[in-house]
């Protein structure tokens, strides 16, 4: 009888006696060369059916069932049976089977299979197949099996990295990790305190100890930090004087923590944590933008809310944004203001960010160099584009755009700019 | 082809007739009464009848000024925390805008700060009304200064494709009306699954360029756009038939790169069997310059010379003596 596809019998495991188990094995064997049979008239085999007579059969006879598969490799047609069988053999049937030359031709993606399966399943034989590896294949395996180590095997783990310095940040990168911030190298499943107290535990007396121990300082230094900097665009002073806390608390002077606070704030406050009282700018911008508020009102009323708000460590980064998110709306009036206000260096700062941008539109670009040009400030030591490279490229992108942009210059910039815009 | 007036309002007044009973239908307070069918209404409620949020006031957006106001109104309301507006159906109110009114449309969304999620709102429509689109973008935009450039050419090419499958001479005159620029950034998304007629038509239309990169993505995009209409003979017809030598580059260069994607140099050489003197040695010029790319492996390179000696051809893997 034929039984398609979900509709056969599970695989029992052998029970009885010798006699029984012996004939359950030559079933397995029969249908495989049944399988097989179908590989060579070139029809679909069933993948997950072959997989589980394997797996079985290996757990049975693993020497008949090692033989059968090592034969395979001169009857070819099974696609990949590294994919369709490797992971399905023990891991030293496996590596036996190579040793006689079974895979050669694809013993990476064989091994990096092998080394996911006993990472996962049965660390403990780690070191039993490093030590049969050729040379240079180790680093390799390694990095594969790293993907799924995990902290409850970390005694085998430690056993295998020694003094390794490499391998040993690798594990202390995935098992201590700063805890309340969500990471995409931690398993949702797992409790980072508890994976970082297990590392920990298994570290003590080994020479990783000292390591494990640092890195642990660390993380939990930085989810403090963390921690402090989530509040920081909702409580923005509490979160300046909290970091100012946990600083000096490392033991660091009065200096070193407003150069510390000052970097973390630079690296992470715009970047990662999105700009202070978000919601009621871009309320601003999008009044602007209509024409319901003009801009010059918006950004005053914005620049002195940073200024009242906010503690001193973070108005400068505040109103770098603050300048280039309005910059590439209506240049002229924010250049015109950051001059009113003497804050000519953030403003020609915030322009020449705005105008190297690649995905600013070339009509903003152009307007910003502009509103430069007519403070005579699109000159030399400011970071910007150079003239005639932005207006050949301005030309070539949309000639009668450009032309009517150059005529709006300055006359002798616009007049410097004629050769080259022809 | 028109459909006659009258099946349209029929088909209408079915509509009406059918949203008006589903929306009856689910409040047995009110009995169903037949003359309800009969009230024209200008826009068939159908959105309301699946039971979607559709705007109360839709029907009576009759003008543009209307819809207008209506988007300025939730644009200064509060936000979610994407940008994204809060209004019911935001996504839909504007795709329906976009079909009634393309031009006002477009410079809604212009007046649209929302950095983070504007684009959604012209993606959309045009999935589903690119054709409509097309003209009018064309048109206004350089005010979509909110959004960057590439964004906009990528959804201006994508309208442009749809509008050319309909249409494809006012497709080409549109493109042909872009600024080089701009026209050079789009030709891919415009000619991408044309059929072969309205590539041809579209490549026409194009005006002579002075601005050699515009030029090369056109003739690029062409060949390759040439290549997936037919994949049996464009690009082999392309090398021989092509009169301007920056097409026959173009298609030269698009001939090594298939031959070399599908390992099978025969359609190559057979071509350049057929080629002048002249041609030929521009081909050859064409893979030449390929040839450093790490593409070509020892493997490719060897079919190469095997193909060449079959033919009694030089040796194309190396430099010509």
């Amino acid at each position: 009888m034929i039984l398609r596809r979900n509709q056969r019998p599970p695989i029992d495991l052998p029970t009885g006696t010798a006699e029984e188990r012996a004939a359950a094995c030559a079933d397995i064997h029969a249908d495989l060369e049944k399988e097989f049979k179908k590989v060579q008239g070139s029809l679909g085999y069933d993948y997950v059916y072959s997989r589980a007579l394997v797996a079985r059969w290996v757990k049975e006879d693993p020497a008949a069932c090692s033989a059968w598969i090592g034969a395979m490799n001169s009857r070819g047609a099974w696609g990949d049976p590294s994919d369709a069988f490797a992971r399905a053999l023990p891991a030293q049937q496996a590596l036996d089977l190579m040793e006689n030359g079974w895979l050669d031709s694809n013993r990476r993606m064989a091994l990096s299979d092998i080394a996911k399966a006993t990472a996962e399943r049965s660390p403990a034989e780690l070191p039993g197949i490093l030590s049969r590896l050729r040379k240079g294949e180790a680093n390799s395996f390694l990095n594969a099996a790293l993907y799924y180590a995990k902290p409850n095997d970390a005694a085998i783990w430690l056993q295998i990295a020694g003094s390794d310095e490499k391998l040993l940040a690798s594990l202390a990168d995935k098992w201590i990790v700063a805890s309340p911030t969500p990471d995409h190298r931690v398993p949702s499943d797992r409790n980072p305190q508890q994976d970082a107290e297990m590392a920990l535990a298994a570290a003590a007396g080994t020479p990783a100890e000292a390591f494990f121990r640092q890195r642990y300082e660390a993380a939990v230094l930085t989810g403090k930090v963390d921690e402090t900097m989530a509040r920081l665009p909702s409580e923005p002073a509490a979160a300046v004087a909290a970091l100012e806390a946990i600083y000096r608390e490392q033991g660091l002077g009065p200096d070193a923590v407003q150069k510390k606070i000052m970097e973390t704030v630079t690296q992470r406050y715009e970047g990662t944590l999105g700009q202070w009282n978000r919601v009621e700018w871009d309320s601003s911008l999008q009044q602007a933008v209509l024409g319901t508020l003009p801009m010059r009102d918006a950004l005053e009323g914005r620049l002195a809310a940073i200024d009242s708000g906010l503690p001193e460590m973070l108005r400068g980064s505040s109103r770098a944004s603050t300048l280039r998110d309005a910059m590439a709306i209506e240049p002229a009036t924010v250049i015109q203001l950051a001059l009113d206000r003497g804050l000519e260096s953030e403003g020609v700062a915030a322009a020449a960010q705005v105008a190297r941008l690649s995905e600013a539109p070339m009509t903003v670009r152009g307007d910003i160099l502009l509103a430069l040009a007519n403070h005579d400030l699109w000159t030399d030591g400011h970071n910007l584009p150079d003239a005639k490279t932005f207006a050949l490229r301005y030309f070539h992108y949309d000639p009668e755009a450009a032309q009517s942009w150059r005529r709006s210059l300055p006359p002798a910039m616009a007049t410097a700019l004629q050769e080259v815009m022809r | 082809m028109k459909r006659p007036a009258h099946i349209l309002i029929l088909t209408h007044v079915m509509l009406a007739g059918l949203g008006a009973w589903l929306a009856l239908r689910s409040r047995p307070d009110v009995p169903p009464s037949p003359m309800v069918a009969t009230i024209s209404i200008p826009h068939p409620p159908v959105a309301a009848a699946a039971g979607k949020t559709c705007l109360p006031s839709k029907i009576a957006l009759a003008s543009p000024a209307a819809w207008r106001a209506a988007w300025e109104q939730a644009l200064l309301g509060p936000r979610d925390r994407s940008g994204e507006l809060m209004m019911p159906d935001d996504i839909g109110f504007f795709m329906d805008w976009s079909e009634v009114d393309p031009e006002g449309a477009i410079r809604g969304l212009a007046k649209t700060y929302a950095p983070h999620f504007a684009h959604n709102y012209i993606g959309n429509a045009i999935g589903r009304n690119g054709a409509i689109l097309a003209p009018a973008l064309v048109k206004h935009y350089r005010e979509l200064k909110l959004m960057g450039d590439f964004e906009v050419h990528d959804y201006m090419g994508r309208a442009l494709n749809k509008l050319a499958k309909d249409d494809p001479a006012q497709a080409g005159s549109l493109l042909a009306s872009l600024p080089p620029g701009v026209r050079s950034d789009v030709y891919r998304r415009v000619f991408d699954q044309q059929d072969r007629k309205s590539l041809d038509q579209l490549y026409a239309a194009m005006p002579a360029s002075t601005n050699p990169s515009e030029a090369g993505r056109r003739t690029e995009a062409y060949a390759a756009a040439v290549d997936a209409a037919d994949p049996e003979h464009g690009v082999w017809t392309g090398m021989v038939e092509a009169s301007d030598p920056a097409l026959r580059n173009a298609f030269a260069t698009e001939g090594v790169r298939k031959a070399l994607k599908g390992e099978n140099w025969s359609g190559f050489f057979d071509t350049v069997e057929q080629l002048g003197p002249a041609a030929r040695d521009e081909a050859r010029e064409a893979m030449q310059s390929q040839l450093p790319s790490g593409a070509f492996t020892e493997k490719a390179r060897a079919s190469i010379s095997e193909e060449c000696r079959r033919r009694g051809l030089d040796d194309w893997t190396q430099k010509p003596r």
